[in-house]
């Protein structure tokens, strides 16, 4: 996962992430993984809101 | 000699005068009407023309005079114009009755409705989907009007993530509508998400650029979801009709574009709490696996080892509650930075705890049955499977006896039945 991810994709990872750690059915490493990959990922969504602001751009009719 | 007329003579004489006329065969007369009276064969009005002048008419031409019309209409009558003799009263007789203005529009606008709706790009089918979390939003509005600075204001104090792309067109008059065609089209063919077309408030009248038939066509070949706030609850323009969505103000189509962060941020401190709680949970079980594996007593040695771990367990869970709670309360971001860290503190933790459980479970590898036959015990197998029970031996059943270095054949020389 090298790719830098929208905050939508984030979103619906984080959601995949709960759901897979809310089912138990993981070994405690990969739950430990998903865990830390969770809160990183919330952290950043909180950041990014935190930090955006509206961009403007004003377009001419062709 | 002059003759002396009867009334009926002279009422005759000009109704042929009238009749003959060209010009009087057939016009077209446009007035309000005044004086409605319906009946079974007839129709009789009079034409209003202010203050300034009247005109009677009837028409016999039933299935010709508009059923909705009501008095106060403006019309144009069409027909000839002829003499009633009885009252010496001249008339228009008419073909045809038809709105006239506004009412004319008004018609005109049911007409094209019904016409566009059959070409079926009214129906629920075209519709589109808003997206949930649109990156870019194309905005049409007039120039500096309040409908484009509530947009701005409202998308960025709801999802300031988004990028705006803003075109202005004419709003009002004749050249509205192809001014709004073409800022559809140019921002049509831009990478955008969803689209804003919105104005301010106004009379009723300066929407009829958005009943035009060439714009809602236009729209029709829209490739992303359009959200309309051009009227008023009241008025429903065809473009209201071909948007996907349909705000009553530029602010609730701003609010219908995008959501909001305040709900967002409160997502992720519920799904930040379902994380620790899983984790928990994923604790809670290990925790009782170690307590029922205190309960074997071959496990006996290491009761030193479980209590360790148990009572780790057990303030790990502490301070993860005490952890939980936090998020639950906590606003301000400088107490979230103080949680983080005693979070990242707690996964040090975890993780410790983890390996010390990989290596307990090494330990139990370590418990097969061969340790314990090196220890000086033997089992004993008859047909390949374990005997465990006296009972399941009989006098002369040839068994096999287990050592830790091998294994001895032997004859049962006196079963449990003989006594």
């Amino acid at each position: 996962m090298n790719k830098v991810l929208s905050f939508e994709e984030k979103l619906s990872r984080l959601s995949v992430i709960v759901s897979e750690l809310e089912s138990g059915k993981l070994s405690l490493d990969a739950s430990l993984a998903l865990f830390e990959e969770g809160n990183r990922l919330s952290k950043e969504l909180a950041t990014e809101l935190n930090n955006a602001k509206v961009k403007i751009e004003e377009l001419q009719s062709k | 000699m002059r003759e002396i007329l009867t009334i009926s003579k002279l009422n005759n004489y000009v109704k042929n005068l009238i009749q003959d006329d060209p010009y009087l065969s057939y016009v077209e007369v446009r007035g309000e009407i005044i004086n409605l009276k319906r009946y079974a064969t007839a129709i009789y009005f009079t034409l209003k023309e202010g203050d300034t002048a009247r005109l009677s008419a009837v028409s016999f031409n039933i299935k010709a005079f508009p059923s909705t019309l009501k008095e106060g209409d403006e019309v144009v009558a069409s027909g000839r114009i002829s003499v009633y003799e009885k009252s010496g009263t001249y008339q228009i007789i008419c073909h045809d009755v038809s709105y006239y203005g506004l009412g004319a529009k008004l018609m005109a606008l049911q007409a094209l409705k019904v016409k566009l709706e059959k070409t079926g790009i009214f129906s629920a089918d075209k519709k589109r989907k808003i997206p949930r979390f649109p990156k870019t939003i194309g905005i049409i509005t007039p120039k500096d009007s309040a409908a484009q600075s509530d947009i701005i204001t409202n998308i960025n104090r709801r999802y300031p993530l988004a990028t705006l792309k803003i075109i202005n067109a004419t709003f009002q008059g004749d050249s509205a509508p192809l001014s709004l065609i073409k800022a559809f089209k140019t921002l049509n063919e831009t990478n955008i998400d969803v689209m804003i077309m919105a104005r301010g408030g106004g009379s009723s009248d300066d929407l009829w650029a958005f009943n035009d038939e060439a714009l809602v066509l236009a729209l029709s070949e829209r490739k992303v979801p359009l959200i309309s706030a051009i009227g008023h609850e009241i008025d429903t323009t065809l473009v209201d009709y071909i948007a996907d969505l349909r705000a009553s103000t530029p602010t609730a189509a701003a609010e219908l574009s995008v959501p909001d962060q305040n709900e967002l941020r409160q997502d992720l401190a519920n799904v930040e709490i379902r994380l620790q709680n899983a984790i928990l949970s994923k604790y809670d079980l290990l925790h009782t696996s170690l307590v029922n594996l205190t309960k074997r007593p071959v496990l006996i040695n290491f009761n030193e080892i479980i209590k360790t771990i148990e009572t780790s367990l057990l303030s790990l869970r502490t301070k993860l509650g005490a952890y939980s709670a936090k998020i639950i309360n906590q606003s301000e971001l400088l107490v979230r930075s103080q949680s983080e860290r005693l979070q990242h503190v707690t996964i040090n933790r975890l993780n410790r705890q983890g390996e010390d459980i990989t290596y307990l479970s090494a330990k139990l590898l370590t418990l097969n049955p061969k340790n314990v036959l090196e220890r000086g015990y033997a089992f004993i197998t008859r047909d390949q499977a374990v005997i465990k029970n006296a009972k399941e031996l009989k006098t002369k059943d040839i068994i096999k006896i287990q050592f830790s270095d091998g294994s001895v054949k032997a004859e049962v020389l006196e079963g449990e039945e003989y006594e």
